[in-house]
């Protein structure tokens, strides 16, 4: 089915001109930052039916360089998602922006808009400009607190690292489209599927492989993620490890299963050895850490080695597996910033020695972290567990055995410094005093509807395994 | 002068690159490092869309062009600021965060 240019576009057409209008908003009437705000995220909200809308249709715009297929409605509603929640983590977080909220959320969502081009992106140097697009905003947001000397330090190192990879990400095209003499991905899969490629094919795979391992945080290119995490302003590291993630993700699988094919050039074991490196450096590096959004950072390191054992099965399931866990981490992830942000506003520390008897301060909150954190440990019946399982099962089915069981271990280790959080907030005596947090409604309901759905996708499973399984087979 | 001279020569501009992204200690001087790279990039890709006589290639060169000058723009920024609070460029001085 072919449908026309606008009808395709929906979702970033509503974007532009939500941009637009809160661009305006903010320049021409006194709109108080907290209402642009709450405007945008409405806004963010209602974009959800144009989404809804274009998920049945398949077509090409822009010459072919757009391309509207399941993969690419699936991602865009991770990227929606993680761009409304980490609006609503912004709410909290406004006392620290001054003035300059509505500068904060309109480089939010022009990121959010560089993902959704990304999403729909037919070949290498689209791909490389969506990226960049993403990230450039991402610079600027992650060193925003120009004041603090975290949020500098972070943004200098996520500016030199990202910068760095990116040239090696564009060094790479050029190899290959030297060598395949095109950017297209139908075009580059026939060369690669021939018998024999050039050695300056293979190198530019490489370098290819390497950006993108940077941009995922994946060993031995992870160097950069801690620290820039911790550093970053919460809502910034929030939206860096759902969007920025999936978008890396998003990359490399177009890279691996559209351009170069899943039974070429035998990919399948060097994703396979990163995976398991990464899942250890992850897990055994946030054992050591007292630091709330440093812990994370570790954890999501070890979570990347997850989405890339789903990768490495190489297959359909695996794909499959890989988007469902993508999905079910960005639930996951975005629940428990959404309580850390509010969480360090109140303790007045991002220490996890601060979070001391949160279960006395507040409930409500504790119990949510608690749900969240067990979710991204896996534990049944919640929605991490399930995609844990996939990815491990389709590591079994290709004969990864190594793997599964490592990723097996690694749910134990995890498991470790999860409880370990737990254990502060529900065994041990507030530190200081005890008096009781009080919440928005705006989080309370966000709060509420994450966790329902993280329970609710572990019990019922049936509609994101469905709509994954559609969007893995695009690519099939 | 063939392909191969040019591809060399952007292998090597892209190697000055690289050391001195890891290897100099000015904010200033990384970015500038930074350019070389994605200028090796841009001669590489103009090179390989004169030899297989295709416009593309230069076309990309241009929207690299432009991509460089955003991320340099943000970059400079980035170092204004940086001087200002902190009095100093250096990277290695940048150590709140470890472990």
């Amino acid at each position: 089915m072919t449908s026309s240019f606008w009808i395709l576009l929906a979702p970033e057409t509503g974007l532009i001109a939500l941009i637009l209008l809160v661009l305006g908003l903010d320049l021409f009437t006194k709109l108080d930052q907290a209402k642009l705000i709450l405007f945008s995220i409405l806004g963010l909200f209602l974009l959800f039916g144009t989404l809804v809308f274009v998920w049945p249709l398949r077509g090409n715009a822009l010459n072919g360089l757009f391309q509207v297929h399941a993969l690419a409605t699936f991602l865009k509603f991770i990227f929606l998602g993680a761009g409304l929640l980490t609006l609503v983590i912004t709410k909290e977080f406004t006392k620290n922006l001054g003035n300059r909220a509505s500068n904060f959320i309109l480089l939010i969502l022009l990121s959010v808009l560089g993902a959704f081009f990304l999403a729909s992106t037919n070949d290498l140097i689209s791909l490389f400009i969506t990226i960049e697009w993403m990230t450039l905003s991402l610079y600027i947001l992650t060193a925003f607190l120009r004041t603090d000397a975290y949020s500098l330090e972070a943004g200098t190192k996520y500016l030199v690292m990202g910068a760095f990879s990116s040239a090696v990400f564009l060094y790479g095209i050029s190899f290959i489209y030297g060598t395949a003499g095109s950017i297209r991905f139908e075009a580059i899969r026939e060369v690669a599927s021939s018998a024999h490629q050039s050695p300056l094919f293979l190198f530019g795979f490489l370098l290819i492989l390497s950006g993108i391992g940077f941009k995922i945080a994946a060993f031995p290119f992870q160097l950069w993620a801690p620290d820039v995490y911790q550093g970053a302003p919460t809502p910034v590291t929030a939206f860096l490890s759902v969007a920025s993630k999936t978008a890396g993700f998003t990359a490399l699988v177009k890279v691996l299963f559209a351009v170069i094919g899943p039974d070429a050039l035998n990919w399948s074991a060097v994703i396979a050895v990163i995976s398991g490196a990464t899942l250890l450096y992850g897990n055994l590096g946030a054992l050591a850490q007292t630091n709330m959004k440093r812990l994370f950072a570790y954890s999501s390191i070890g979570h990347a080695g997850y989405l890339l054992m789903g990768i490495a099965a190489g297959t359909s399931f695996g794909l499959q597996g890989t988007l469902f866990y993508l999905a079910a981490y960005a639930i996951s992830n975005l629940t428990a910033f959404l309580v850390i942000v509010i969480a360090n506003e109140h303790l007045g520390s991002g220490e996890i020695i601060a979070y001391r008897g949160l279960a006395k301060k507040s409930p409500f909150l504790a119990g949510s972290f608690f749900i969240a954190l067990l979710s991204l440990g896996g534990i049944p019946p919640l929605v991490g567990f399930f995609g844990k399982f996939l990815v491990l099962q389709a590591a079994v089915w290709k004969g990864y055995l190594w793997l599964a069981l490592l990723g097996a271990a690694n749910v134990i280790v995890s498991l470790y410094y999860y409880l370990s959080v737990i254990k502060e907030m529900y065994f041990k005596p507030p530190v200081q005093n005890a008096e009781q947090i009080q919440l928005g409604i705006l989080p309370q309901f966000s709060l509420g509807f994450l966790v329902a759905s993280m329970v609710g996708l572990g019990i019922f499973q049936a509609p994101l395994f469905y709509f994954a399984h559609a969007a893995a087979q695009t690519l099939f | 002068m063939t392909l191969n001279h040019y591809l060399i020569t952007s292998g090597i501009l892209f190697a000055i690159g690289a050391f001195g992204v890891l290897g100099r200690r000015n904010v200033i001087i990384i970015l500038l490092s930074i350019e070389i790279m994605l200028n090796a990039a841009n001669l590489s890709f103009v090179a390989f869309a004169s030899h297989l006589n295709d416009l593309g290639g230069q076309v990309i060169s241009l929207f690299v062009i432009a991509i460089a000058a955003s991320e340099v723009a943000i970059g400079l920024a980035i170092a204004v600021i940086l001087f200002r609070e902190q009095g100093t460029l250096d990277p290695e001085k940048m150590n709140l965060m470890k472990g």
